[in-house]
């Protein structure tokens, strides 16, 4: 059984996780008064630090001029994975999204950096809400889910996206990306990856007629 | 600090002039690599201005800086309105060119006939085009004064500062030499 406590911590996780996934979102319509709502509910002076520079910083000029195709900073996964099918890569996260009732609100694509941590804070919404109901088995469930997606998705990318946003110039999403990076972790199958392109080592990258 | 972000202006009218030509030519390929020059260029121009020069210009006024001597400077409505819409036009040419890049991309990789149709795509580069010569004409007739304007102390850390956006080209473009007389990447 759960304390209060230890369902607090949940609930503090899914507004550290939203408030994530908000400051990777693009700046538009109400952002600036989601951001300021969810800071208040958290005490990470990193992410606090970050939703105040995006107050003067953020725009979505800048935001496009980070993350749209071709940007130094490529938000989506399929980006970072480029031995993975991409259409197995959607179908997969898409498969998580529907078997937790999962139905992100903005237009990004499900592999976006924005709509993967908006998926991590419902998780622990509903691991939360499921050790408010007794209910220990479903929030097992959720826990190993998010851990799954964790290190099955957002590890793939974060490590990567973290370093580029560091180099960006762009503060709050520099501090945002740290904030994620300790999270998330680094990605525990990074050498595994090496092993998957039929062309992955050095001088393989070339074939000569007649020669395959 | 001026003379850098004007010089940027001019080479990015050549990059847009090889866009323009690209575009009648048909090719999508050639359209793509264009296209995706010009626009990773004009995001560093974006970058730097949102980044350094627009918050360096915005600091000083909101601390009055048109109260010092000797020096004519707007008041500080002026200037947020004037920031305000510049900022507005970086986030229309960002949205409209990283929507063009998608599209490009896709019809890059369909199969079928070789030359594509462009001409609604070129519209939308008129507009564009428009909207940038009118944004240019207030940054180079008003913002970059004022910019010169800074405390002088705070200048060539500023001017540091865009230079190092300005040359941040994104590594898939290093080695491209650039030659606008020619209408040539």
């Amino acid at each position: 059984m759960k304390t209060t406590i230890q369902k607090n911590d949940l609930l503090h996780e899914a507004a550290k996780w939203r408030m994530i996934s908000l400051l990777l979102e693009c700046p538009v319509g109400d952002w600036q008064r989601q951001v300021e709502n969810i800071a208040d509910e958290i005490t990470d002076p990193q992410l606090k630090k970050a939703a105040e520079i995006a107050r003067v910083e953020a725009t979505e000029g800048l935001y496009h001029s980070i993350f749209a195709p071709g940007g130094p900073a490529p938000a989506r996964e399929v980006s970072y994975r480029s031995w993975v099918d991409p259409g197995y890569l959607l179908s997969e996260l898409s498969a998580f999204y529907t078997a937790f009732g999962f139905r992100p609100q903005s237009s990004d694509t499900p592999d976006h950096i924005a709509v993967e941590t908006a998926f991590m804070a419902y998780l622990k919404l509903k691991e939360a809400f499921a050790y408010e109901c007794d209910d220990g088995e479903k929030a097992d469930i959720t826990a190993k889910a998010a851990k799954m997606f964790n290190d099955g998705h957002l590890a793939k990318m974060t490590e990567q996206i973290t370093k580029c946003l560091a180099a960006s110039g762009v503060e709050y999403l520099a501090l945002t990306s740290a904030a994620l990076y300790e999270k998330v972790g680094r990605d525990k199958d990074k050498m595994v990856r090496q092993i998957l392109p039929v062309l992955g080592e050095p001088g393989e990258d070339v074939f000569e007629c007649g020669t395959i | 600090m001026q003379e850098l972000l004007t010089d940027d202006h001019l080479e990015l009218d050549g990059l847009l002039d090889c866009l323009f030509l690209a575009l009648g030519n048909g090719n999508a390929t050639e359209v793509h690599e264009h296209l995706d020059l010009f626009w990773a260029r004009l995001a560093m121009h974006i970058r730097a201005e949102n980044l350094h020069l627009f918050p360096s210009i915005l600091r000083a006024a909101r601390s009055g800086w048109q109260d010092r001597p000797g020096v004519k400077l707007p008041v500080l409505d002026l200037v947020e309105k004037t920031i305000r819409n510049l900022d507005n036009d970086h986030s229309f040419f960002m949205r409209e060119l990283g929507g063009a890049v998608k599209q490009v991309f896709d019809m890059k990789n369909n199969s079928g006939e070789k030359e594509k149709d462009f001409s609604p795509m070129r519209e939308m580069f008129v507009e564009l085009r428009h909207r940038l010569e009118i944004h240019n004409e207030v940054e180079e007739s008003l913002v970059y004064l004022w910019g010169e304007q800074l405390d002088q102390a705070d200048l060539p850390i500023l001017s540091s500062k865009i230079q190092k956006e300005l040359q941040n080209l994104p590594p898939r473009f290093q080695g491209i030499e650039t030659d606008f007389s020619s209408g040539e990447v």
